[in-house]
């Protein structure tokens, strides 16, 4: 029997089970070589000795839980639905988290935890004489974040933007890159929504993160003046860099390298300066990326030399400011 | 131990060097000849390799029966090892599956139907080929990216829970061996 008729026998016979729903597995396989008159003896025995039973439930535990350490936590969830042995699966080994926000006010921080099949939990740590609500907070973010093989699909940190708060925030932030960084393992985190007030609390933050997975990075800032740049230099040539897809800075310019963000396919800034030389290699990129990116970038400077160098592409009105 | 061979010797590589070659005997029956960087791929066969000890002069004669892997298996498992012999050291490796991206030589090679696939993760596992293993588990788990429960049921081949139920009541209905 030869390898096409093989697999056609194979989908005819999954197509029938799907058709027959609930019933019996094998009376439905014994039924269907009873109604299907051109099948040989041969083939029968030829299914039943080569029986392709090897699924994604009966390979050794071991081997499915690799499988499941390499997806995303999208994917995971999904997993997790399509059968009782692989939903036990999952959830014994890895903690899934849709959403992990820390939020500091005045005087008092917050940690809400939205864990995939449980209730949403919020943990306030307030300010009072002789407690750091902060340390307290993020004892608290520790000890989420220790869980077995802890997964988080968005990490947001932000604050209630004051001048009051500002050390405070800069304090949470420090530390919370710190107990990022303590960990052996680092952090599976695929979505980073940042207030950050300086770009070196960002870096720290982004190089505690477990490299390759980060997709998205949200980064939003104090109120732009002349003199605020975030110079990304040392950002952009992180590990944890290399596989994001989406980037937008919502806060002030930023000094950075433009070709490492021609690989980003969702992009949303503002560059504050960048060398010709960059531009024609952003745009040499482009041209390779056969268009399938979505970038709106503006710049302050040079603008019609700019556009220049990056012809043949003419729809550049984000450039312009 | 001498296993004369019942088919001819598959030459996976030309060997351009002049290493130690060692001969794996398929469990049906195929002979293969792998290199000794190669076989270090394998931590299962360099275990066996050395508490057999064998050695330059001996390797040849001396083939390594595997029972629990096919010949077409082991020729991609030996084609792969061939491959990455020389490949440098990944300390973080292991720690950071995802941060490779799979080479295109390798999705060829491991672009097989998923049963074939699902064969060769559990010889990959039987063996200990760490790199091999982490592309597979990859190519298994691109499979469900953007995928919904149901369609990940076609994909990997999982039965529903009513459908597992059924199948668990039908093998207690059905007589033992004794009855």
């Amino acid at each position: 029997m030869s390898r096409q008729e093989k697999d056609q026998l194979h989908l005819a016979r999954i197509n029938f089970l799907n058709l027959i729903g609930q019933s019996n597995p094998s009376d439905a396989w014994k039924l269907f070589c009873l109604v299907t008159p051109n099948i040989t003896v041969e083939q029968v025995d030829d299914q039943e000795a080569t029986p392709s039973d090897l699924t994604l439930t009966n390979i050794p535990l071991d081997v499915v839980e690799k499988i499941v350490s390499s997806i995303d936590i999208e994917s995971e969830k999904n997993v997790r639905l399509t059968c009782k042995h692989l939903s036990q699966i999952v959830d014994t080994r890895d903690t899934l988290f849709n959403l992990l926000h820390i939020h500091l006010c005045s005087q008092r921080v917050g940690i809400e935890v939205h864990q995939v099949s449980k209730k949403k939990k919020t943990y306030p740590f307030n300010a009072s004489p002789g407690v750091s609500h902060i340390e307290n907070a993020v004892k608290k973010f520790e000890e989420v974040i220790s869980m077995p093989n802890t997964k988080i699909k968005q990490l947001k940190i932000d604050w209630d933007s004051s001048e009051e708060n500002r050390a405070s925030y800069d304090e949470l932030l420090k530390l919370l890159a710190v107990s990022l960084a303590e960990f052996a393992e680092k952090v599976h985190v695929e979505e980073l929504a940042i207030h950050a007030n300086a770009v070196d609390h960002l870096e720290n933050v982004i190089c505690s993160l477990k490299p390759g997975i980060l997709k998205r990075l949200n980064l939003t800032g104090p109120p732009t003046y002349d003199d605020d740049k975030f110079d990304f230099s040392n950002v952009v040539i992180l590990p944890q860099w290399k596989h994001l897809f989406s980037f937008i800075c919502a806060c002030c310019d930023l000094i950075c390298p433009i070709q490492h963000l021609y690989h980003i396919l969702h992009l949303d800034i503002d560059i504050a300066s960048t060398s010709p030389i960059d531009i024609s290699a952003y745009r040499d990129a482009l041209i390779v990326s056969q268009g399938r990116i979505d970038h709106k970038i503006t710049m302050s400077y040079n603008v019609d030399r700019a556009k220049q160098r990056l012809q043949p592409y003419t729809d550049c009105s984000g450039l312009t400011k | 131990m001498s296993v004369e061979p019942e088919v001819p010797i598959v030459q996976v590589e030309e060997v351009r060097e002049n290493p130690v070659l060692y001969k794996i005997i398929s469990s049906d029956n195929h002979v293969f000849t792998i290199s000794e960087h190669a076989v270090k791929l394998s931590k299962t066969l360099w275990d066996l390799i050395t508490n057999l000890g064998l050695t330059a002069e001996n390797a040849l004669d001396n083939p390594i029966p595997v029972e629990n892997v096919n010949g077409k298996n082991m020729e991609t498992i030996v084609q792969f090892c061939e491959r990455h012999k020389y490949d440098e050291e990944e300390p973080e490796y292991t720690n950071y599956i995802r941060e490779f991206v799979l080479p295109e030589w390798d999705r060829q090679l491991l672009s097989i139907d998923n049963e074939e696939l699902f064969q060769l993760i559990l010889a990959t596992n039987y063996l200990d080929i760490q790199k091999l293993m982490d592309y597979c588990c990859r190519v298994i788990g691109d499979m469900a990216k953007d995928k919904t429960p149901e369609e990940l049921r076609i994909i990997y081949g999982i039965p529903t829970d009513a459908e597992d139920d059924a199948l668990e009541r039908s093998a207690s209905d059905s007589p033992g061996p004794s009855g």
